[in-house]
């Protein structure tokens, strides 16, 4: 291990952000609060974005590591013990100092702090919660705080930093236990789902407590969340979005984050990527997540065990839509909210307002084109007055080709009537993953 | 009876538009039909009237008030966010959302939902517009460190948010000194510390007031670092970045800074 004494604090940030950049939670939502006026910071329900970096993911809080040194030695990550990379700390002041020096100059909305484990998970848990005291209580900060809770830490120690924190998060890392077992030999599923559970029954608790007396200090108000790496260890799509509707239902978790495997070490327990990192099947896995949480869809709607992957070419809805046209066509003016959200182009907003809408008068798809819906995806699943807009037939082939003729309208330009010959030539367009990678 | 128009013309301003609506609601009853034009019109329209309106602090308390306890405050907020906006027509578009709303001593709450009227859905997308701007720059706006710890920052949104700015940011850093321009319409935001949150909108004198930052500071430099650490390289994706941080903002963005 190479360690270097005294080095400035610019070089420690560059070290611990990099660090830390693999950890996806940037978010800074979930809690609305009103500066006091004592100190410094506020906070709203949305979050901020206060830029974005070169991969287009926001930037709105300052994420660093406490400390890169590590006696865990989980395969996957750039920080583990046999890694030869040089290894710093902060200090709890240090931090502090930096993060009200950033959120005052308005760079940030608050602190997301996460560390390696030095020495033991107490030692380190307990230098992350000194850190959040010195900014809760010397300066008076009321922005947003996100901590890790580091696996195997004390429980009376988790408790102490949900206090402190708006957000808990304890990574899941991967979905499988078995792959968590392979690739990191020091955590197991015990260790991390027990703080999970833990943090669960205080933020119920503390809801109770806080509906008696309005001023008790509030526990972890934005609730947790979790990530997983997807594409390490070959596990499927449905094994991933059923572990998150689990986690969703069982320890009611705000967000389940997943992040595509990126090879930061060599090694032969991990895949090899010559295509770069799977973005789009984390993109179709995010598009799942929102279905799971706000589109009242199950996981086993969307796959199953014979069916256990999202085709790359569609996202789910539409996919989903296209499996199951007995449900459709659905009529704009009569058909309920739930309803409604279940057409593609369709999104919660625009549910609403047609609900809103069409209690003026009926509605027809020049007004759902105002109203925001997506009528190029909208327009195979829908009817207006029991009118559709063109003559379309409810078939699957047919609204596949159109749909992935991306952007293209029915019969606004030259028709094809014939189906054109491609190399995926399938009725679905299921392709085998391994074909595509 | 022949058709009759009046087309009246106030400040560019919230407290103009509602004297203005305060106005035309009397025509409105006669049958007269009315524009609101909250800058010079380029032409003079024919077989209009032109009516010069005086804002009047008074006129417009009493149709903020009356919005707020008839429709409530989310059909006050949409009314306002579209009033600051640049759109050429969000007078008469608040004028007639209003009539629709409250005309014919109707009263009506959900009246935003009424999209398929052209006024309402105006007022509603400029109602988007304006407050996906002010979050931006709940974001975007980035303070420098002067002489004595004074915060300043400079801007130059599209619409005229710099009031609604001024709520968020005297909550957030209610003990400090900062002040925020908006270098397109030269008006200043001033906050001051302890006491009183105070706002203070004027028009800048100086027009050299851009030049007034000074030095950059270590913070500078480590922010700089750490957007760029926090970066995977693996997966870059600039026009992503571009969809959220369009290139426009970025001129008062240090971390954009070449």
């Amino acid at each position: 291990m190479i360690y270097k004494e005294s080095m400035s604090l610019m070089e420690k940030l560059e070290i611990l952000a990099d660090a830390a950049k693999y950890d996806v939670a940037c978010t800074s939502s979930g809690t609305d609060r009103k500066g006091d006026g004592s100190g410094i910071g506020n906070s709203i329900t949305p979050g901020i974005c206060h830029s974005f970096s070169g991969d287009g993911r926001c930037i709105s809080l300052l994420k660093v590591l406490y400390t890169n040194e590590c006696v865990f030695d989980c395969k996957y990550c750039a920080n583990r013990a046999s890694n030869d990379v040089v290894r710093t700390s902060f200090t709890p002041e240090e931090i502090s100092r930096l993060t009200i020096e950033f959120y005052r100059r308005n760079y940030i909305e608050g602190l997301f702090l996460s560390s390696g484990v030095k020495d033991s998970p107490d030692a380190t848990m307990e230098e992350l919660i000194r850190s959040a005291e010195i900014l809760r209580n010397q300066y008076h900060f009321q922005g947003y705080i996100h901590l890790k809770a580091i696996p195997g830490a004390s429980p009376e120690l988790i408790c102490r930093a949900g206090y402190l924190a708006d957000r808990m998060s304890v990574n899941l890392e991967l979905p499988t236990a078995e792959g968590l077992k392979k690739l990191a030999p020091h955590k197991s599923r015990q260790t991390i789902l027990r703080p999970m559970k833990q943090i669960q029954t205080v933020c119920e608790e503390n809801k109770r407590e806080l509906t008696v007396y309005r001023h008790a200090p509030e526990f972890v108000p934005a609730g947790q969340s979790t990530q997983m790496i997807i594409g390490a260890v070959g596990e499927s799509d449905f094994q991933i979005v059923s572990t998150a509707e689990a986690l969703y239902r069982k320890f009611s978790l705000k967000r389940v984050f997943y992040s595509a495997f990126v090879a930061v070490n060599e090694d032969k327990a991990l895949p090899v990527l010559p295509q770069g990192p799977p973005l789009l099947r984390e993109h179709r896995l995010y598009q799942a997540d929102w279905l799971l949480r706000f589109y009242g869809f199950r996981a086993e709607e969307l796959l199953s065990e014979e069916h256990p992957n999202f085709n790359l070419f569609l996202d789910p809805k539409c996919d989903w839509a296209i499996s199951h046209l007995q449900y459709f066509p659905v009529e704009i003016n009569k058909a309920d909210y739930r309803t409604l959200l279940r057409v593609p182009g369709i999104g919660e907003k625009s549910a609403r307002r047609i609900v809103g809408a069409r209690r003026y008068h009926s509605l027809d798809f020049p007004e759902l084109k105002k109203i925001g819906v997506v009528l190029k995806r909208a327009v195979y699943f829908i009817t207006c007055n029991g009118r559709q807009m063109y003559p379309i037939k409810l078939e699957e082939d047919y609204i596949v080709r159109n749909i992935m003729e991306s952007g293209r309208m029915p019969f606004s330009s030259s028709e094809v009537t014939y189906r054109q010959l491609s190399l995926f030539d399938d009725d679905k367009m299921i392709v085998d993953r391994n074909e595509v990678l | 009876m022949g058709y009759e128009k009046k087309i009246l013309v106030c400040e560019n301003s919230i407290e103009g538009i509602f004297s203005a609506v305060y106005d035309g609601w009397h025509w409105e009853n006669k049958g007269i039909s009315v524009k609101i034009a909250a800058e010079e019109p380029e032409y003079p329209e024919l077989f209009a009237d032109r009516v010069d309106i005086t804002s009047d602090s008074e006129k417009a308390v009493k149709v903020a008030r009356t919005v707020r306890r008839k429709l409530g405050e989310q059909v006050y907020e949409a009314v306002c966010y579209a009033a600051v906006s640049i759109h050429p027509d969000k007078g008469t578009a608040v004028f007639y959302l209003l009539r629709k709303a409250l005309g014919g001593k109707r009263c009506d709450r959900h009246v935003l939902e009424a999209l398929a009227d052209p006024a309402v859905s105006l007022v509603s997308s400029l109602r988007i517009k304006v407050w996906h701007e002010i979050h931006r720059f709940y974001g975007f706006v980035r303070f420098r460190q002067m002489a004595g710890g004074i915060l300043a920052s400079v801007i130059r949104p599209e619409n005229d948010i710099l009031e609604f700015l001024g709520i968020h940011f005297s909550n957030r850093f209610p003990n400090e000194n900062w002040m925020i321009y908006d270098e397109g319409r030269e008006k200043i935001l001033v906050h001051e510390k302890e006491g009183e949150c105070c706002v203070y909108v004027q028009k800048v004198l100086n027009k050299n007031a851009g030049g007034f930052l000074e030095e950059p500071d270590e913070y500078e430099e480590m922010w700089r670092a750490f957007c760029s650490c926090i970066a995977i390289k693996e997966r870059t994706d600039l026009k992503l970045q571009k969809q959220f941080v369009p290139l426009k903002f970025r001129s008062n963005m240090l971390e954009f800074y070449e």
